[in-house]
């Protein structure tokens, strides 16, 4: 970056922090910059225990978690950072449907024991938008544990009408390590065994993510129908070659191309409800109000890490384009589909959305500050009514209405 | 001495200290406030940036450069797929000569290299640089400049919606400023600013959203996916993640990536303010400017025997040592904790009664002879040695299984030396008395 663009985006002394804490991975950057300045596992080592957990793990407990809390933002100010947390207004980019007592523990954290001066929690479909410039749109957020299509209209996330679909990176590796079970190993002495006769520690979680992310990617779906539909007595179709996979001390693994390319079908075949990706975005929009579906279907955003895998997007809008036309029996047209391509990798969109937000000088109209923290006791949630709201203003322009939300 | 170091290399996390938030930790880990007389853990001290340096080259850098930087040492590279060191390499290859075409030059060219994986900046396609440092290129961030005008066109909103939010302010105020101005017949400045931003904000047309037209087709995936074998051009997701604005999925586009920082940390304590523990300027120097830790100031408790484990419901006899931190001779009383305080604690625990002497640490012990115990004879002391001593206690574990865990109150003479520099008349430190609660793990119970 060159000496003088730091000035002019506003990365001056006090920027403030932007915080994504994902299920996986936590993306974590000063407001301004292009991108985080880390992308790190959700994980810690506890103090007490000396295991290594992850955060998501201890949201049943709130004890261990503002612990683990401590220790992951510790290591995100302290390693990656480097700013001191008192002089650091902080935003945390989450989900609306995140439990509200993981965000009072995150609150907890950042108010009591760091002496953060202001907070904003930042709904991480709104944030996507503000990466584009865009104000209606559906958000497909491809995450660890699910996927969840948000349809946004005129700044406004509609709750209602989100869907879900619990096939996340989780459900894959579950998957993939079920599909491998009967891939040969060759050991260090020589002879190969199916991996499912070898101890379970064989292969780790990060080993699984790892053959995710290299070996693995998504068919065109002439090709995945093709496989589904062979008979048995036909010859054996074309899969692409499998793959080496060494694992450490143990041997090499051979990973067969059939479980390359049909690992990811979990995600587009239609399950026993009739459900994929391709569904819960159509559903979305289905069910909001009738005059925006038109923009929504207009302006589709896909965040997340999930939808990295090669092949993974343009496979998407096949099979929306498919379903429209089959199930969906015109109920829309497959002509408005749409698709952002946005400044930035999809696994840090929302984080960038809020590093462009939360630069300009309005941020401390929205955030929480600390003394109100100390006063109030708690953040107000989402569906609050009893506490004071920040009011949102509403900017007019001449004949069109814009407003920053 | 050398019969306890066995013992406290086998665990450190033994004999725990309460620290004043509740929290255990072993007393190595504890830092102590002269001014509150109170034990600080890591949870109970305020962590606050101190310094940054380059962990390479140790250079120091000043807080505004490391934010221009991002962070990053200017200089140090390291390698993309083990984060290792690079170091520079010279080779070199002859030039012709523009003065003699027939006699070719030499010149030197430098190229990087990774001493721990054997990756080097030919890998990736870079030549050779003619200069050793300097003219490493960093990739630029390819959407920046999409970036800058959406941050631009929000902050022209943002802009408007302040001056909105201060136009309704004024406008609120506007009756009462207007009655005020009857009184006086005077213009007050407030009003002329509103005006002339009212003016700003008629003149100044808001920018048009620069929205990029979304595509209507994706690219699909191109035909290599259904042929690749090789897994090793591909990066592994570290690799990628290292590098977040690029991510580059092929290993011949990981470039030479700038080493991170790292921080120095200042200590203070919550309840006082007061510095802790405060590192020296120069990042190549271990001495402390501040350096209050527990372990100076808190007499320190080891476990010396027994080695086996202990047995059910069994009285036996464990020995601990107790050494002085201060260069003043201590007193020290040792009593049991009751188990309503504790929750954890599985046997009980008869430690010595009475006053148990603690000579002065002097710092030339080690190089003289043992002495005999100049500190009075306490009836319970086992075995002693300048500044430290072995006592006898007791103990009975009451759980068949699990680990034997104690409790003990330790209470001591402190003597403070800040209190005496502070009140000048005074010559002698001022002394009071302490007291510490000790968790202490004594293994498993013997099955």
């Amino acid at each position: 970056m060159s000496l003088f663009q730091g000035y002019q985006l506003g990365l001056n002394d006090k920027s403030p922090v932007i915080l994504d804490i994902g299920e996986a991975y936590t993306k974590a950057g000063h407001s301004g910059a292009g991108g985080p300045q880390c992308i790190i596992p959700s994980v810690v080592r506890e103090r007490s225990t000396g295991n290594t957990i992850r955060i998501r793990d201890c949201f049943c407990d709130t004890e261990r978690l503002y612990d683990a809390l401590v220790e992951h933002l510790y290591t995100i100010y302290f390693k990656y950072l480097l700013v001191n947390p008192k002089e650091r207004r902080v935003v945390c980019v989450e989900s609306i449907f995140s439990p509200t007592d993981v965000r009072e523990t995150l609150a907890r954290v950042l108010f009591n024991h760091y002496e953060c001066p202001s907070l904003l929690f930042a709904p991480t479909h709104l944030m996507a938008m503000f990466s584009l410039g865009i104000h209606t749109g559906i958000v497909v957020d491809c995450g660890y544990r699910e996927i969840l299509s948000v349809p946004v209209v005129h700044g406004v996330p509609l709750v209602a009408q989100s869907q879900c679909l619990p096939v996340g990176a989780k459900a894959l590796h579950s998957e993939l390590r079920m599909l491998l079970g009967n891939s040969t190993v060759r050991c260090i002495d020589g002879i190969e065994r199916p991996l499912q006769s070898l101890p379970n520690d064989t292969i780790n979680e990060e080993s699984i993510e790892d053959i995710k992310v290299r070996a693995c990617f998504v068919p065109s779906r002439e090709r995945a129908e093709s496989h589904r539909q062979r008979n048995s007595d036909e010859e054996t179709p074309r899969y692409a070659p499998s793959m080496k996979y060494p694992i450490d001390n143990r041997g090499v693994l051979e990973i067969p191309g059939e479980v390359r390319e049909s690992l990811m079908e979990l995600m587009f075949q239609l399950d026993d409800e009739q459900r994929s990706i391709a569904t819960t975005i159509i559903d979305a929009v289905l069910q909001s109000p009738i005059d925006a579906r038109k923009d929504l279907i207009g302006n589709i955003v896909i965040i997340g890490g999930s939808a990295m895998i090669p092949g993974f997007k343009h496979r998407l809008m096949i099979e929306i384009k498919y379903l429209l036309n089959n199930t969906y029996n015109g109920r829309l047209s497959g002509d408005l589909l749409r698709f952002h391509d946005s400044p930035s990798k999809e696994n840090y969109t929302a984080w960038l959305g809020a590093a462009i937000f939360c630069g300009l000088e309005v941020l401390d109209l929205r955030s929480i500050q600390r003394s109100q923290y100390i006063k109030l006791g708690s953040v107000p949630d989402w569906c609050t009514v009893t506490q004071p709201q920040i009011e949102p203003i509403l900017i007019k322009q001449s004949s069109t209405t814009r407003r920053l939300l | 001495m050398a019969a306890c170091l066995p013992g406290l290399l086998r665990n450190i996390d033994l004999v725990k200290f309460r620290c004043s938030c509740g929290k255990l930790s072993p007393i190595y880990r504890q830092y102590f406030c002269r001014y509150c007389l109170s034990l600080r853990c890591w949870y109970c001290v305020s962590h606050e940036v101190d310094s940054y340096f380059c962990g390479n080259c140790l250079e120091s850098m000043p807080s505004t450069e490391a934010k221009m930087k991002r962070n990053r040492c200017g200089n140090c590279l390291c390698c993309p797929i083990c984060l290792h060191n690079l170091s520079v390499r010279a080779s070199s290859h002859s030039v012709p000569n523009p003065a003699d075409p027939n006699k070719p030059l030499s010149k030197k060219l430098y190229y990087l290299s990774c001493g721990q994986c054997r990756w080097t900046t030919r890998d990736i396609g870079m030549p050779d640089k003619p200069a050793a440092s300097g003219l490493w290129a960093d990739p630029e961030n390819l959407h920046m400049s999409r970036i800058e005008v959406l941050i631009e066109f929000y902050q022209s909103l943002a802009s408007i919606e302040k001056l909105e939010k201060q136009r309704k302010k004024v406008s609120a105020r506007r009756r009462t400023l207007t009655m005020y101005d009857r009184q006086t017949g005077r213009r007050r400045s407030s009003l002329v600013s509103s005006f002339s931003s009212l003016g700003l904000s008629t003149s100044q047309p808001p920018m048009e959203a620069p929205i990029i037209s979304p595509l209507s087709e994706l690219p699909p995936l191109s035909e290599e996916f259904y042929s690749s074998t090789e897994l090793s051009d591909s990066s592994t997701l570290p690799q990628r993640h290292a590098v977040p604005e690029s991510q580059p999925p092929s290993r011949r586009s990981l470039n030479p990536i700038h080493r991170q920082l790292v921080l120095r940390r200042n200590a203070r304590c919550r309840g006082c303010d007061h510095n802790l523990c405060k590192p020296d300027y120069i990042p190549g120097s271990i001495k402390f400017k501040i350096e209050l830790l527990a372990l100076h100031h808190v007499p320190e408790v080891g476990l010396v025997a027994p080695r086996n484990p202990l047995a059910f419901s069994v009285e036996s006899r464990v020995i601990i040592s107790i050494s002085n931190p201060s260069d003043q001779p201590t007193s020290l009383w040792l009593q049991p904790l009751s188990n309503r305080e504790l929750d954890d604690v599985t046997a009980t625990i008869i430690p010595p009664d009475g006053e148990l002497h603690l000579a002065a640490k002097d710092d030339m012990a080690e190089f003289e002879e043992p002495s005999s115990g100049d500190a009075g004879t306490d009836d319970a002391v086992v075995y002693r040695r300048s500044n430290k001593i072995h006592v006898a206690t007791s103990v009975t574990p009451h759980k068949p299984a699990g680990d034997v865990v104690v409790a003990l109150r330790m209470a001591y003479d402190y003597h403070n030396t800040v209190m005496a520099l502070q009140s000048k008349g005074e010559t002698a430190a001022k002394v009071s008395r302490l007291s510490q609660t000790l968790i202490l793990n004594l293994g498993s119970v013997q099955l």
